[in-house]
């Protein structure tokens, strides 16, 4: 017969992949903040970085907590970038070129996964 | 001589669904009364209020992140004893060893396996207690 323990299991099991599926939403949306972000970042605005580097750090620990190990790394990736354009000179375009590629890798994984799990944009 | 039990747990954290696990996954011990926040000044006043046994500390937050809100728990008579441990995707060796030199007595790696973090914390919490 099921315990306390069991069955508070089993709860947290279920609302894990609720939250999941609530995280991709969620993150399909990020991604046009992600776009501003690189929007305002070309455009010299080094809040902006830091703002990048703040919502990727949040999709990088929340991401494989809800099991999307993926786009937690493509996250990290995108977040150690940011933190990197934090160090560099504003405007320079080799870090530019790459946070706009870590921001697409990130995006077509997003996309994907959200995509397979049946998942569509709060926006 | 008989160890003191952990009863009263404050988890702060910026993200709301993960406050929610958190929050269940510590529930599943039984035992354990689980308390959240989302910010740093918001959990000092709640030590204040309500002394928790054990805090849990996310890194990265907004405004007052973990490490300056663990600064001020050190530098207030009422709080410094307090223990606290990190929860964070920033986990790299010289991260934790970084953390533990400014006073956490403990880091907990983000992501986390929610069905093992209960037993992690409690595991934690006996390790302090046997040191002490």
């Amino acid at each position: 017969m099921p315990d306390d323990r069991t069955d508070g299991k089993a709860a947290l099991q279920e609302r894990v992949a609720q939250l999941g599926l609530q995280f991709l939403r969620r993150t399909l949306g990020d991604l046009v903040t992600i776009r501003e972000c690189l929007d305002a970042c070309a455009a010299g605005d080094v809040g902006a970085i830091a703002q990048l580097e703040r919502l990727t750090h949040r999709i990088h620990g929340t991401g494989l907590t809800f099991g999307f190990p993926a786009i937690s790394q493509y996250a990290a990736d995108l977040e150690r970038l940011a933190r990197a354009a934090l160090r560099s000179p504003i405007g320079d375009s080799e870090m530019l070129e790459s946070l706009a590629a870590g921001a697409r890798h990130l995006a077509d994984e997003v996309t994907r996964t959200a995509k397979a799990a049946g998942v569509s944009s709060a926006r | 001589m008989e160890r003191a039990l952990l009863q009263n747990v404050l988890y702060v954290d910026d993200e709301p669904h993960i406050r929610e696990i958190v929050a269940m996954a510590l529930s599943l011990s039984g035992d354990l009364s689980v308390q959240t926040c989302d910010s740093g000044s918001q959990a000092l006043a709640l030590m204040r209020a309500q002394r928790p046994d054990l805090v849990l500390l996310d890194v990265m937050m907004p405004d007052m992140d973990g490490p300056a809100t663990l600064a001020r728990m050190r530098a207030d008579a009422a709080l410094a004893s307090l223990p606290v441990v990190f929860m964070t995707a920033k986990a790299m060796p010289h991260e934790i060893s970084g953390f533990l030199q400014i006073g956490a007595i403990g880091v907990i790696a983000k992501p986390f396996d929610p069905m093992r973090l209960a037993d992690q914390v409690l595991q934690m919490w006996e390790r302090l207690a046997d040191a002490g």
